[in-house]
């Protein structure tokens, strides 16, 4: 059963008649535990699509389906909760908080959780503990390393749960050795049955994903 | 972690931009405080100087008679008291409403009696009383302490020629001179001063009263309401204001209560735009911080709690700093004001009311940037890449 059902969505940006089409009509279908990478150039429109499943971004035409809930049928704040129940975010920026430590970083998403206090903890330091940030649990993000502010976002992504992990560019600022150290991870994810959505423009990062969809001028160019 | 935790977070790592925001608010209330300790000060101080500036409410007996004097001069020497003031008249005062704000009461009993051949007025007084509210009498001499002792204005002492330690009869008691009054300038100089009981016993006129000077102030009610509730209490006597005491005193220090409510506004003005501004600045600052927070699923309202917990949070200090400073400030102030600073102390309601007043503004003042930081939208925030 399809866990995503992407139906004929655009995205039309743009105001004062310069109207430019990021995404024009995509279908799709994501089923649970596949990790599927989105291939393209910048403009192709592979951002916007993941913002959009995210139900960050309201499509200009389309639905867009997640476990059978048309998410752009909610109004905002039902969206923030389906955000906070079904997503987590993995951006290409880290987007740490930088006055948070890394465990607090790794705690947002608890906070408007009901969660005690205790398990809220024990949850992050062993999601910390698998992206292998534990022994760093009290710093700040700019005393890490790019790849290190990656995990912690990776682990803050994770922390919650979510049935669906997306992924702009997580290896766009990193070195070679760092990236494959986080697609590591992320395969490692994979093989326990996460889904997640990848948005990529380096070919390396492809034998890591079980399906890939190139994107080309916001049109799916090529299904493998 | 809990969202208070974050606005902790975010005031505790960014200190140095929210210093500015903390020392503008601080001095703000700052003002506020001073203002209100020294106009506060300057209220008190008058109402514990009060007996200085003499009685300001006189009861005197109704007449039927319109009064028959001008300008001292009287046409008749006869006027008739219809009805007595009596000292269980006099006690009624204690209930008024207002009784806290009366200093002083004085009352008199007037005779004329003939020593050495002259008519002479002789005033039946209590000397507490009369003494607290007439600070200005030297008496030349010592305070009367024995029934049988007189006191005698300076005017008479010239004219019958007496001094301290003189006899003199009185309805056939034999009674001395202990002191005589410097000059007063007044009626005092001419009157001869006894104890009020004795004069009462010796005129056989027990218990009754001429009139009663008292001294109120209420700087919180006009000097008519308490004149009114007194009349209540005493409804057959007449109760007159003496307006000129310290109405003008009064007048001056309410001029500057209201130069004080002016600057205050202007101040708390100064200190919620310092807000605005900070947190305005604040949240385009942060629109990415916001972005994330909405990613990860943040209602609006979440948004709109971290904001405005942080001015609550600022403001807190700034409200503790600006009433400790202000208290301080305000206590230096009087003294060079020469107004007595005594009144100015911790009070913890006026702290209460100066963090009250900086939660108030700032969570007003926030309110604003804080609704616009929640209504920002995500993707906009995200895509700033």
């Amino acid at each position: 059963m399809a866990l995503i059902e992407i139906e004929n969505i655009e995205k039309h940006y743009g105001k004062n008649g310069t109207n430019v089409k990021a995404v024009s009509g995509i279908s799709t279908e994501i089923t649970f535990g596949e990790f599927i990478a989105v291939l393209g150039h910048s403009g192709s429109g592979k951002s916007t699509l993941l913002t959009m499943i995210g139900g960050l971004n309201h499509p200009t035409r389309g639905n867009i389906r997640v476990d059978d809930l048309d998410i752009y049928a909610l109004n905002p704040e039902q969206r923030a909760d389906f955000r906070k129940e079904y997503i987590g975010f993995v951006f290409q920026a880290f987007y740490l908080i930088p006055y948070l430590t890394v465990l607090e970083n790794v705690l947002i998403p608890f906070a408007i959780s009901d969660l005690s206090a205790a398990k809220r903890n024990s949850r992050a330091m062993q999601i910390l503990e698998k992206v292998g940030m534990a022994d760093k649990a009290d710093r700040l993000p700019d005393e890490l390393s790019g790849g290190e502010q990656e995990r912690v976002a990776i682990a803050r992504a994770l922390v919650n749960e979510p049935p669906i992990i997306l992924a702009d560019e997580p290896t766009g600022n990193l070195d070679s050795v760092t990236s494959a150290g986080i697609m590591q991870l992320f395969a490692d994810l994979h093989r326990e049955g996460q889904t997640i959505i990848m948005v990529t423009h380096n070919q390396e990062n492809l034998k890591y994903a079980s399906r890939t969809i190139s994107m080309k001028d916001g049109r799916i160019d090529q299904l493998n | 972690m809990k969202l208070y935790q974050i606005s902790l977070s975010s005031i505790k790592r960014r200190k140095s931009r929210l210093l500015f925001l903390l020392i503008g608010l601080t001095i703000a209330i700052s003002t506020v405080i001073i203002l209100i300790q020294i106009s506060d000060a300057m209220n008190k101080d008058i109402a514990t100087k009060l007996d200085e500036f003499g009685a300001n409410i006189l009861v005197v007996p109704q007449r039927d008679e319109l009064s028959l004097s001008y300008g001292g001069i009287s046409l008749s020497g006869v006027s008739v008291e219809t009805k007595p003031l009596t000292e269980a008249q006099l006690k009624k005062i204690t209930h008024i409403k207002n009784y806290k704000n009366i200093a002083a009461i004085a009352p008199k009993l007037l005779e004329t009696t003939r020593i050495k051949e002259r008519n002479v007025l002789i005033a039946g007084i209590d000397f507490d009383s009369e003494l607290k509210l007439k600070k200005w009498w030297k008496l030349s001499g010592k305070k009367p302490r024995l029934d049988s002792e007189l006191v005698v204005g300076n005017e008479v002492a010239k004219k019958l020629n007496i001094i301290s330690g003189d006899e003199l009869n009185i309805k056939n008691m034999r009674m001395k001179v202990v002191g005589v009054l410097a000059e007063t300038g007044s009626q005092d100089d001419e009157i001869i001063f006894a104890d009020l009981k004795i004069v009462q016993n010796l005129f056989d006129r027990k218990e009754q009263l001429s009139l009663v000077e008292i001294s109120a102030l209420c700087y919180d009610c006009p000097i008519e309401e308490i004149v009114a509730q007194i009349g209540n209490q005493m409804p057959t006597a007449k109760v007159m204001a003496i307006r000129e005491t310290i109405q003008s005193k009064m007048a001056a220090i309410s001029q500057f209560e209201n130069f004080s409510y002016g600057i205050s506004l202007v101040m708390l003005l100064v200190g919620g735009l310092i807000v605005f501004t900070t947190f305005s600045a604040s949240v385009n600052e942060r629109k990415k911080e916001i972005g994330i927070f909405r990613s990860i699923g943040f209602r609006k309202k979440n948004i709109l709690q971290i904001i405005i917990t942080e001015a609550v949070i600022i403001s807190l200090f700034a409200g503790i700093l600006g009433y400790v400073s202000g208290l301080v400030l305000a206590k230096n102030i009087a003294g060079y004001l020469a107004v007595n600073s005594t009144s100015i102390t911790v009070d913890i309601n006026m702290l209460l009311s100066s963090l009250l007043l900086s939660i108030v503004l700032s969570g007003a003042a926030s309110l604003y940037p804080a609704i616009k930081a929640a209504n920002l939208d995500p993707t906009e925030a995200i895509r700033t890449l």
